[in-house]
């Protein structure tokens, strides 16, 4: 692999986060096919370089067969970028999400509750509501769930769980604020928004009819990162387990590590 | 006599019928009525129906195919199934010797049509008597039936492989190969799944393998088997295979498949190991799904500083490469030159090759003609002149050496009629770039005829 073959296929997965090696070329990318054999037959050291450079742009580069999970034929392989959960990846821009919710300037705080909290439910349908666990990569073939499903989630959880809180504990509460602040028409909206966002973003496929599924990009992101970014974010609930005494540092060990990795970077 | 189970057969084969007794017509609902099956709820006669195969079975082994008596067939029933009474057996003979009529669509080349098939009873009734004995298809059912592809056998899969390789029948191999590559990937995924499921403490079934140090070592044997098969595979690359070798299939496909085994094999034995120790970490059946409703609520409740979502959202969430980079590739074929393509030229290294001085002569005369036909025309050209033009400041070696030889023999190259040189014994000092050079005064120039007596000079 040369130089300039390493510059395409680093483009190519920076763009597009995943380079698939199918057999079946029809609905697919120009260059990806021609870019996947190249990989495909990559000497190790090429691909060993790859990974490294990868590894500096904070991706981890994973290679799939048919062996690893559902979804991938015999003799194909998927290549894919997945984000190392320890380094914060500076090709990556989240303002931009940010502005497909809530386009209209000054509304940062409503575009990052209505997102984060959107994102939070969909993992609820296709993973809490399955019992599938975070690592259960290969069931992503099986993750679908529909719009009004995700609208009806978001609006049970503001009516029966939000709405429900006690104000007067939530003084200057922007997340409660924001959330019933909602008048019946916002969820509709920013489900539209969520959807179109996650699918350009390849964490979600659009199967038609208002039927969505996740994308083994975000199965793999899922199994690899949930561990150290989710994970001690929910000891709390899990007061029987052993290590509910760490659930306490939980906010400053994320916010040390945020403040350790910008400053590095 | 060992135990046959025909439930595979009647899964594998339950669809199929109802298919066959369908009748939908054309452009009818394609929703399928679900249809009734009453029978006694109870599985018996189907049980009776595998002891009776088996003894039947028995019986031909010994006898050469002859037939069993009823009473023989029911002696064998009861001693498996004591409340299988005399009748029931009967019933069940009568039943599986009866041959029903299918009909299948046939199409070949030309034309499609339907065809009768009652070649269906697996147990076949001798004229006049009640006696019985396994039809050819009930031999096929029985062998279908036991039909093992558990993965504990793929050592000998895997053997089959390889003696199929050493003969070189290549069009075999690659059949047991996609049979044994779809294989391992149904159970690799299958054991995928059970090692996700039981990340995070849970506990794995214990039943799943009964033994799975020697299951390790049934894939290390079979690993061991596919290296031979990849050494074989290169005797057959280097042409030292047998002669008659399949020329159909390619070559470089079969080199391949046999590598996607190897890779399989190796990650499967991988996983075990894998299984083996999350075996002896797991704690409990009933570790929950993470509950991200539940999360979200509590982001309400406790609401994270700006830090922790932005870092949570741009290291899960959906985001976005920086900018939109452009990137050469984009333009590949959407971009077409205005210009038609330059012809190729040919570029040839002439190494230290040089030209013969006349060639270098003529040409710098080739570039200094005109000027030399304007100045001679323009007035007598003296060398004086000459050098001061083209080899004195920026001129070099060469093209002092160039003005001299043009001065020196002008009928070599002059295109012009009626010039006439001239030299008479005067000296002139001319500058040259880092030295100065002493000649005698030469000039051309054009004269008007004149006789030969008139000739006062020196003409050559």
């Amino acid at each position: 692999m040369t130089p300039f073959e390493m510059g395409r296929i680093s483009a190519y997965l920076l763009k597009h986060r995943k380079i698939e090696f199918r057999k079946e070329k029809r609905g697919r990318h120009k260059d990806e096919h021609e870019l996947a054999e190249l990989l495909k037959d990559a000497p190790q050291e090429s691909m060993t370089d790859l990974c490294e450079l990868m590894n500096g742009y904070g991706f981890d580069l994973i290679t799939l067969t048919t062996f690893d999970v559902s979804g991938i034929g015999s003799g194909e392989r998927v290549f894919m970028l997945s984000r190392k959960p320890n380094v914060e990846c500076p090709l990556l821009d989240l303002p931009r999400a940010l502005e497909r919710i809530e386009p209209a300037g000054g509304r940062t705080v409503q575009a990052k509750v209505w997102l984060t909290q959107f994102w939070l439910l969909h993992l609820d349908l296709i993973y809490t509501q399955r019992d599938r666990g975070a690592d259960e990569r290969n069931k992503w073939l099986d993750a679908t769930f529909t719009k009004d499903a995700l609208i009806e989630a978001m609006r049970e959880h503001i009516n029966e769980g939000v709405r429900r809180l006690n104000p007067e504990t939530l003084a200057d509460n922007e997340i409660y604020e924001v959330l019933t602040s909602e008048k019946g028409v916002s969820i509709d909206r920013y489900a539209k928004r969520f959807l179109d966002l996650m699918v350009d973003a390849f964490m979600l496929e659009d199967k038609g009819n208002g039927v969505y599924r996740q994308t083994l990009l975000s199965a793999v992101e899922m199994k690899e990162n949930y561990g150290r970014i989710l994970e001690p974010l929910m000891l709390a609930d899990r007061e029987r387990l052993p290590g509910k005494g760490f659930a306490g540092i939980t906010e400053p060990l994320l916010v040390e590590s945020v403040h350790g990795e910008g400053e590095a970077a | 006599m060992f135990l046959i189970d025909l439930s595979p057969l009647l899964k594998v084969s339950a669809r199929l019928l109802d298919l066959h007794d369908s009748s939908r017509g054309p452009g009818a609902s394609t929703q399928y009525q679900t249809e009734e099956r009453p029978g006694l709820k109870d599985g018996r006669y189907v049980s009776i129906a595998s002891e009776v195969l088996a003894a039947l079975q028995d019986s031909g082994k010994q006898s050469g195919d002859e037939y069993a008596s009823l009473d023989y067939v029911v002696l064998q029933v009861r001693e498996t199934l004591d409340w299988a009474h005399e009748l029931d057996v009967e019933f069940v003979l009568n039943v599986l010797s009866r041959p029903t009529e299918l009909k299948l669509l046939q199409t070949d080349e030309e034309s499609s049509h339907v065809i009768g098939d009652k070649e269906t009873n697996l147990v076949e009734k001798a004229a006049h008597l009640s006696e019985y004995r396994l039809s050819r298809l009930g031999r096929k059912a029985l062998a279908m039936a036991t039909d093992n592809l558990d993965l504990a056998y793929i050592e000998g899969d895997v053997t089959k492989l390889l003696r199929a390789l050493e003969t070189g029948k290549l069009e075999q191999a690659m059949r047991f190969l996609d049979r044994l590559i779809d294989q391992l990937r149904t159970e690799q995924l299958a054991l995928v799944s059970i090692i996700e499921k039981s990340s995070g403490g849970r506990r794995v079934l214990d039943s799943l393998f009964d033994d799975l140090e020697n299951f390790e070592g049934t894939m290390r044997r079979a690993a061991e088997l596919v290296n031979k098969a990849q050494a074989q595979v290169s005797v057959l690359a280097r042409g030292a295979g047998p002669k008659n070798m399949d020329q159909d299939v390619p070559f470089g496909l079969v080199q391949d498949r046999v590598r996607e085994l190897q890779r399989g094999i190796v990650g499967y034995s991988r996983r075990l190991s894998e299984l083996a120790s999350k075996s002896l970490s797991a704690t409990s059946t009933s570790v929950p799904a993470p509950a991200f409703a539940k999360l979200a609520l509590r982001m309400v409740v406790i609401p994270p500083n700006a830090l922790q979502t932005d870092f949570i959202l741009h290291e899960m969430g959906p985001v976005f490469p920086q900018l939109n980079y452009p990137m050469g590739t984009d333009w590949r074929h959407s971009i077409k030159p205005k210009t038609t393509k330059a012809a190729q030229s040919i570029s040839l290294d002439l190494g230290e090759f040089s030209l013969p001085p006349e060639d270098r002569f003529l040409e710098w005369m080739g570039k200094n003609q005109t000027a030399f036909n304007t100045s001679i025309a323009e007035g007598p050209l003296t060398i004086q002149d000459a050098i001061k033009h083209w080899a004195s400041a920026e001129g070099t070696e060469s093209d002092f050496a160039c003005v001299v030889a043009a001065l020196t023999s002008p009928e070599e190259w002059l295109t012009i009629e009626g010039v006439q040189s001239v030299m008479d014994r005067t000296l002139t000092i001319s500058a040259l770039p880092g030295a100065d050079a002493m000649h005698s005064s030469l000039s051309l120039a054009v004269i008007s005829p004149i006789l030969p007596e008139e000739s006062q000079n020196d003409a050559i």
